[in-house]
């Protein structure tokens, strides 16, 4: 016990010296907790802005409804399904949608689009759908009237309140086809999106693919998009094998690739960064060392054993690289949430592009807790390892040598 | 007379000394082989997207682009043939392009329909070596047609498979064509497979009923550099028609290249940050350490200036000393990674590639950034070596001396 108190009075001796080692400890722990959160803030912004587009976060299907996206792959809405969906816990309701490919023409133009009949107000409430408009009004559930993506409008011709027909297949082969008026226009920043979608309520979009009570797929709104895991788990044991749950990005494998691959470079990045901070840590272990020689010299010659030598420094070494783990992730938390709030924001060209895509040109952070703890026993593994320098340097001490200044 | 001191204190503290030219030369590595990363990424991204999608430039109507009315296809008789033999040209291809629905018995799709000219399609976009499965345009079968593979199982289709494509021709009629599938294609961007099918000029031509016009030229360069050149005789050439390059041909390109620049200065500072704090701790322990040596260099009368400078000028030796080690280092690791390729498809197989990229990354060394990277570097080491300075300057010989 002796041992701790006398490395505790070391450390307050010198506080220049034990403040410096802290402070090397600090700004490390500090700066790969900043690096954790950039990419993980900016892959949830990306993730949200892309499921916010149109996927949502979690859908339902029929079983075998991705592999063959048709109408026949089509399942009955009830209220009893959504009811048990609605009770599992985080999940707030449920957007239905019936997804099906038609022809749009007008005049002599003809275009492949995607029509989706949607429940207005459920849908807003899982996609914000509403917030996506530029122009006419949103959908109120029951007209013979749709909203299109500003680029397909573009490509067709078409005006608010012009009309179109939409031509395809529907439910068992059926011939489907309607003559619809542009009740109002939607933005997406995604020129795939943009350039194809048509939405119009799901009592119209039944009525014409002849699909009375179907739909393709329900769109969960949650309350929380984190734990997405144990939320699909759950649904999936309480639907039986008729239905599939897919989360985003199973829904999207190319998007969850693309962060795979940036997160596997982050690594790499990650890895620079710990052996710099590693560097900086050593380098003043390694001052420290020179400085003290000969007090510790004195120690020896004045008969403390090694070992007792080594249990000292070692004391030292835990309180100074624990003491500077915990203020650096003190001292991060207030800089991680202020740049939460003001995140960086690109400007100039890239901004635009990023405004192009419809997405906020921002880098935000992310405040998972998680970054913190992680990052400061990261760094705290290699400061301790670093101790062993002191370590082998008592072990090689010459009192002799050492005295002789 | 500062100077050679600096240079024997440098020499007494080995330790010290091997330990701050180590953070610079570990520094400059970092910081290049960040930027070389990226670079290469990116490279073999922009190298795809020319040569496997795009090509260098496209030329097309100038109101194709609108809506792909069969109706806008390029004029006869302006001399297009010129763009051939210019000599920077590599090779260019004509195509006939439309978009329209494919319909199996199962389902549809939205796809775009590419007439293409099969030995002219395997010098652009090298088509024929993206094959997985089945022939390449087979003389014997009637309408063949080429999908993607993501788009092939998506609606379940196989070599030999019967399907029918439908749009409009230069008329704006409806026509639909049964084709059937010769050979199952995989490129390294799986959202392009699900969206292009390619069948043969000839056949689509007289479908959409244009004769043998076309509506799209494809040109490939010999070198990159010469892009912005031949754009503009190209663009003088053919007022009346739409020349693009392939900047604007793949936003998308554009969006990833800016953001992972953008990104990469964020990982730079915050690496530059790193080795601040390091060599100022360093630094600051090494003054702490020496406090009795230089209260002895004051109380022998020696200036405070110069004291400053010597101790700047020591850091500026290690510095220079570190420099050429870290490029070195640099250059060598990164030359041979550029050589061999880091491989990424450890974190998983169809990862990269459905995003448009190789698994493999070849880093590249930044030649126009090294300039730059040593400034920063030199400046950083130089800027946190200005605080243990001053700390020096504020001690006082008798409280230093007194030990």
């Amino acid at each position: 016990m002796w041992m701790l108190h006398l490395a505790w009075l070391n450390l307050w001796r010198n506080k220049g010296r034990t403040l410096i080692s802290m402070a090397a400890v600090l700004f490390a722990v500090t700066l790969s907790i900043l690096l954790t959160s950039l990419t993980d803030g900016s892959f949830d912004h990306l993730i949200n802005n892309l499921v916010g587009y149109y996927t949502g976060y979690v859908q339902i299907h029929k079983q075998g409804y991705w592999d063959e996206q048709n109408l026949d792959n089509s399942f009955r809405a009830s209220t009893n399904l959504e009811d048990s969906v609605k009770k599992v816990e985080n999940i707030s309701g449920v957007a239905p949608r019936l997804e099906s490919f038609a022809l749009a023409a007008t005049g002599d133009l003809t275009k492949g689009v995607m029509v989706v009949g949607i429940d207005p107000q459920k849908e807003n409430k899982a996609t914000s759908l509403e917030d996506k408009m530029i122009s006419g009004e949103y959908l109120s559930g029951l007209e013979n009237q749709v909203l299109l993506g500003e680029g397909l409008a573009k490509r067709l011709k078409l005006n608010l309140n012009d009309t179109l027909v939409l031509i395809g297949q529907g439910y068992h082969g059926e011939t489907a086809a309607g003559k619809y008026r542009v009740k109002g226009l939607i933005r997406f920043g995604a020129p795939e999106l943009n350039d194809r979608m048509l939405f119009m309520p799901l009592v119209t979009a039944q009525y014409l693919f002849g699909a009375d009570q179907m739909i393709t797929s329900y769109v969960l709104i949650l309350n929380d998009t984190k734990n997405l895991d144990e939320t699909t788990q759950k649904l999936r044991s309480i639907l039986t094998n008729h239905y599939e749950v897919m989360s985003w990005d199973e829904i999207m494998p190319d998007i969850k690739q693309h962060m795979l691959s940036d997160k596997a470079n982050m690594k790499i990045f990650q890895a620079i960064l710990y052996v710099l901070v590693a560097m900086g840590i050593f380098g003043t272990m390694l001052m420290m060392m020179v400085e003290r020689t000969f007090e510790l010299g004195m120690l020896m010659a004045i008969g403390m054993k090694k070992s007792k030598m080594i249990l000292l420094l070692v004391s030292e070494s835990v309180f100074t690289v624990m003491g500077g783990c915990l203020i650096g992730i003190l001292m991060s938390i207030p800089i991680v949430y202020y740049m939460k709030i003001h995140p960086i924001r690109f400007t100039g060209e890239i901004g635009e592009v990023y405004e192009r895509f419809g997405f906020e040109a921002v880098l935000p952070t992310s405040t998972d807790a998680y970054n913190f703890i992680w990052q400061g026993v990261i760094v705290l593994c290699i400061g301790l390892f670093l101790s062993i320098y002191p370590v082998w340097k008592v072990m090689r001490l010459d009192p002799v040598i050492s005295m002789k200044l | 007379m500062i100077l050679i001191m600096a240079w024997r204190n440098i020499w007494r503290n080995k330790a010290r000394s091997l330990i701050i030219i180590f953070s610079i030369m570990l520094g400059l590595f970092s910081a290049l082989s960040v930027v070389a990363i990226y670079k290469g990424m990116m490279r073999s991204r922009v190298r795809t997207v020319i040569d496997r999608e795009v090509g260098h430039l496209q030329l097309h109507h100038a109101r194709f682009k609108e809506d792909y009315l069969a109706g806008f296809v390029l004029p006869e008789g302006i001399g297009l043939e010129k763009i051939d033999s210019m000599p920077e040209v590599k090779a260019t291809t004509r195509r006939t392009v439309t978009t329209g629905m494919l319909s199996t018995a199962t389902g549809s799709s939205g796809i775009t329909i590419y007439g293409v000219v099969p030995d002219d399609e395997k010098l652009i976009s090298q088509l024929d070596k993206m094959i997985v499965e089945g022939k390449y345009f087979p003389a014997e079968m009637r309408n063949p047609v080429l999908i993607g593979k993501k788009l092939a199982k998506k609606l379940k289709l196989n070599v030999k498979s019967k399907l029918v494509l439908m749009f409009s021709d230069s008329t704006n009629a409806m026509v639909s064509a049964a084709f059937r599938v010769s050979a199952i294609y995989e490129s390294e961007n799986s959202s392009l497979d699900e969206r292009s099918v390619y069948v043969a000029r000839e056949n689509l031509n007289k479908l959409l009923g244009i004769g043998t016009a076309t509506h799209e030229v494809v040109v490939l360069l010999h070198r990159d550099e010469d892009l912005d050149r031949v754009i503009v005789s190209i663009g003088k050439m053919f007022p009346s028609l739409k020349v693009e390059r392939w900047e604007d041909l793949s936003p998308e390109t554009e969006l990833m290249v800016d953001t992972v620049n953008q990104y990469s200065y964020i990982i730079l500072i915050i690496i530059m940050l790193a080795l601040a704090f390091g060599i100022v701790n360093t630094m600051l322990m090494a003054i702490l350490e020496r406090t009795r040596e230089l209260g002895m260099l004051l109380a022998l009368g020696m200036n405070k200036v110069k004291l400053f400078f010597l101790i700047q000028s020591e850091t500026v030796f290690l510095t220079l000393a570190g420099c050429p080690f870290g490029l070195m280092f640099s250059w060598f690791t990164i030359n041979y990674f550029n050589r061999k390729g880091i491989d990424l498809s450890i974190f998983g197989d169809e990862m990269m590639s459905s995003f448009g990229f190789s698994t493999f990354v070849y880093p590249e060394f930044p030649f126009d950034k090294v300039t730059g990277m040593l400034l920063i570097v030199v400046a950083t080491s130089i800027l946190s070596s200005l605080f243990p300075a001053i700390k020096a300057l504020r001690l006082s010989p008798v409280e230093a001396l007194r030990k």
